[in-house]
């Protein structure tokens, strides 16, 4: 029996991934629904690799593309959340590759058509708060941009996207030593830029002492 | 221990996975390392708050998204319909050309 669209919804990934082989005549519900489930976390790390909203979408477009038609030949389901993230990384480190030059800065404000990362406001901020955000997100993601694609991969995926080790090790093909090893390597790349960048935003990031 | 080994210790205090008052201990121990952990710490932190703010996807994104794949599906459908066509034609060719050469045979012997 086909399953309704509520209920899909509620399918854990892995039953999700099944229902997405199982499915036949031309029954494209539950990828819409694996659509819908990983479209902000597939474009948000295309976001932060290419660099802009433009190149995100293309990317993000390729690796659903790729995750549709690997879905059928997808050996262990209950890895769907690491297999996407490997997707979309190496679609957007080969889309990198191909365009041999490093990211576009991303600007603090939209420019032509360009979308801005929206922040979820339980209340609205004050001009400074505002002016305050503003000013270190432009500087995290200038000094993102700057890094290596590599170094910026490692960041992305277990700083930002959150992902546990054992998935950014399935995602790269990397031992679980390796991925530590390199995310380490990456956060002081990513250290030595931002004092470069943006010095303010380190010094603020230092640890109060009592008393001082 | 080897500089891998501080490496991984490192990396799992600095995300939380090590912690309590024996690798507090350690740190006052190997106060480099407790320095590297504060390194990565700082930088979790601020890079952190990127994880907050949510993307805003691209309006009809997954209409556009959605309609790339159904046009990719119908691509596949018809090359797979035009790769089975062109295996059957190759059979047909096959058995046509078999289907003669007996008779071909048998008429040079005649």
């Amino acid at each position: 029996m086909a399953l309704r669209e509520m209920d899909m919804a509620t399918l854990t990934d892995e039953a999700l991934a099944k229902s997405c082989r199982a499915a036949s005549g031309g029954d494209t519900r539950p990828f819409e629904t694996l659509v819908a489930r990983y479209k902000g976390r597939v474009f948000a790390t295309a976001y932060r690799i290419m660099g802009n909203s433009h190149d995100a979408e293309e990317q993000a477009q390729e690796a659903f593309l790729r995750i549709y038609r690997g879905l059928r030949t997808l050996e262990d389901p209950t890895v769907l959340t690491g297999w996407i993230y490997r997707i979309t990384t190496n679609v957007c480190l080969d889309a990198l590759a191909a365009r041999k030059h490093r990211p576009a800065t991303v600007s603090i404000s939209p420019v032509e058509g360009e979308q801005e990362l929206q922040i979820p406001e339980t209340r609205r901020p004050t001009p400074e708060e505002a002016a305050l955000r503003s000013e270190m997100r432009g500087c995290i993601e200038r000094t993102l941009s700057g890094l290596d694609d590599s170094d910026r991969v490692m960041i992305v995926l277990r700083d930002i996207e959150g992902l546990a080790y054992q998935d950014i090790a399935a995602a790269l093909k990397l031992g679980l030593s390796a991925a530590k090893m390199r995310i380490h390597r990456a956060r002081h790349s990513f250290q030595q830029l931002i004092q470069h960048v943006c010095p303010d935003v380190w010094d603020r990031s230092a640890p109060q002492v009592p008393g001082e | 221990m080897r500089n891998d080994d501080i490496i991984t210790i490192v990396t799992n205090i600095a995300d939380g996975e090590l912690g309590g008052e024996e690798w507090e201990g350690w740190l006052i121990d190997h106060p480099e390392a407790a320095l590297d952990v504060e390194t990565m710490r700082r930088v979790r932190a601020i890079v952190g708050t990127l994880r907050a703010q949510e993307s805003a996807l691209p309006p009809d994104f997954e209409r556009r998204l959605l309609a790339a794949v159904a046009a990719d599906t119908t691509l596949l459908n018809l090359i797979d319909l035009g790769l089975s066509g062109i295996g059957r034609a190759l059979l047909e060719l096959l058995a046509a050309l078999f289907s003669f050469a007996p008779a071909t045979q048998n008429q040079q012997v005649a």
